[in-house]
């Protein structure tokens, strides 16, 4: 390889200075769907603000509490504290004992929450008419005291109309 | 425009860069599959064959709430038994794709079985989990084991090996850029400008590890306890200058040594002091589509006749262990006589840029190079040296 060949391929690789390429026509799908795809996914973390899928992890720090409830048909309500269905990961994140935190955005929350909410309606008590979970979530902040007053609060049910 | 773009995706190259990558990418794979983790807690690392996800049913979280992937439900859940098979799996299919022995079959296996484990439940999903697959698809489809892999070495010479198309270094490239690009995006927020989220981040104590222990220590010194805040913050501004900055620093030429080095520190310093498993050795090894100079390229010229040259050959050759450096002994290569330098006092590497160095400019040079190579080649050192002096005696 001559010198001036050398230093264009390594100073600038996207030089046109060496023979022209033409390959068929679909090979040019594998770089257009790729860069489609992992566009699509960032963009989408950044508008949900859940960072998963779209690289944007440690862009906030949520701190939460959860608290779960079993609404039953007579109106009242029953505190639940999950059992040996959250494991690993799973209760990590999702445990109603203590305060979490996580690095994938406040946006990752609901999508947990509401799948939980859809599971644990599967396992529902007699006379449960619906499963209610409480999410109060600060961004950025110290865990060494408790979530204040001033926190976020969210509220997710499932079903979402109880019916009477 | 259409040239340009076919040039840029089509380009027809050797493989090289591509095959040490997968080295590297398999190297970093290899320590995912055995446990040997991050930086962050060094004295606490151990190697398993393999290191397991689960180990009983407690922990093993198909079998409650596991959350699969939207689409992916009809994904069927394991048993802990089958999914432990798996990780033996995972651990020959990679052994064999770092070695490059049926490497592309060992690809599509990795590739097969992470998109099951990573699809089957939302709660496996890391970051570096993600970048394993997205690569390890490339591979599984790109012709990375004409170089570098023991099919190489039965095959003989590297002469004969077609070029071909720089489209998986090009994705490789790609995937770089974007997620640096999402990455520092996600953090144009309040908390980084300020830099309060390291703060955050150390009082929640994701910032833990012995390195951060040590800086506890240095701040713990009256001199030093006002700078702690300072520190931190300045973290937060350094991570958000080099993410912007390497989605376009990567791509300009001028720029791009000093890119990477700011990359490497980057990621060395979240690998000291963030559980961030394998993702900042993964982002080591894919810089190495940013180095496209293939083996051989450099040329040095040295005299074998003088004593302190041919010693420094001999060291320079331990840590070229890709033989990226051609090396011309100017008394024994007389009939090229046109190409030497009359009068070589010293070492003289002429790089693949076509700049002629000597002294310590040669030096740096040799260590920028290929500074990646350069820190790899530390474990490879003490093998050569063994074998230097067997073949000395």
């Amino acid at each position: 390889m001559q010198r001036d060949e050398i230093q264009t391929a390594f100073m600038n690789p996207t030089s046109d200075k060496s023979s022209e390429v033409s390959p068929k026509w679909w090979w040019h799908i594998a770089p257009i769907i790729m860069i489609l795809v992992l566009c699509a996914l960032g963009v989408r973390s950044l508008i949900t603000k859940d960072s998963r899928y779209g690289w944007g992890t440690f862009g906030r720090q949520t701190i939460y509490t959860l608290k779960y409830e079993w609404e039953f048909s007579d109106g009242h309500r029953e505190t639940y504290y999950p059992g040996d269905e959250l494991r690993r990961d799973a209760y990590t994140l999702l445990t109603s004992i203590e305060q979490r935190n996580t690095r994938y955005g406040p946006g990752a929350l609901p999508v947990w929450i509401n799948g939980y909410c859809q599971y644990m309606w599967d396992y529902r008590p007699d006379g449960a008419v619906a499963f209610h979970t409480t999410l109060k979530y600060e961004l950025d902040r110290s865990r060494r005291e408790p979530i204040s007053d001033a926190a976020q609060t969210a509220f997710f049910q499932y079903p979402l109309e109880v019916s009477p | 425009m259409i040239a340009r773009w076919n040039q840029f995706w089509y380009e027809e190259r050797s493989t090289q860069s591509l095959c040490l990558l997968r080295i590297f990418f398999g190297a970093v794979f290899l320590m995912k599959m055995t446990g040997f983790g991050n930086l962050q807690y060094p004295f606490r690392w151990f190697m398993e064959f393999p290191v397991h996800k689960f180990y009983d049913e407690i922990d093993y979280y198909l079998h409650g709430f596991h959350l699969p992937v939207p689409g992916f439900e009809w994904l069927p859940v394991l048993n802990l038994w089958q999914y432990q098979i798996l990780d033996y799996m995972l651990l020959i299919a990679g052994v064999l794709f770092a070695i490059g022995v049926l490497t592309r079959p060992s690809a599509w296996v990795i590739t097969v079985i992470w998109s099951y484990q990573f699809f089957v439940s939302q709660f496996s999903y890391r970051h570096h989990i993600m970048l394993f697959l997205i690569v390890m698809t490339i591979f599984a489809f790109s012709r990375c084991d004409e170089h570098y892999s023991l099919k190489a070495y039965l095959r003989g010479p590297d002469s004969d090996r077609p070029k071909r198309s720089i489209l998986p270094i090009r994705m490789v490239q790609v995937l770089v850029t974007i997620i640096y690009f999402f990455g520092f995006s996600g953090k144009l927020n309040p908390s980084w400008f300020s830099g309060d989220i390291m703060l955050a981040f150390y009082d929640q104590g994701s910032i833990a590890g012995d390195f951060v222990t040590l800086l506890d220590l240095f701040f713990s010194i009256p001199l030093f306890s006002g700078l702690m805040e300072l520190f931190y913050r300045s973290l937060a501004w350094f991570t958000l200058v080099v993410e912007g900055g390497l989605v376009i620093g990567l791509w300009l030429p001028k720029w791009r040594r000093l890119s990477l080095a700011l990359g490497l520190l980057l990621h060395l310093g979240i690998d000291l002091t963030m559980n961030v498993s394998t993702f900042s050795f993964e982002m080591f090894a894919v810089y190495l589509a940013f180095i496209l100079p293939e083996s051989g390229q450099h040329t040095v010229f040295y005299r074998g006749d003088n004593a302190k040259q041919g010693t420094i050959k001999r060291w320079a050759s331990l840590f070229d262990w890709f033989q990226r450096f051609t090396w011309v002994d100017v008394c024994k290569e007389g009939a090229e006589a046109d190409r030497m330098p009359s009068d070589l006092r010293s070492i003289q590497i002429t790089g693949c840029d076509g700049v002629v160095r000597t002294g310590k400019d040669a030096f740096i040079w040799f260590c920028a190079c290929c500074p990646l190579l350069f820190l790899a080649s530390w474990p490879m050192m003490g093998l050569r040296i063994i074998f230097h002096r067997r073949s000395s005696t």
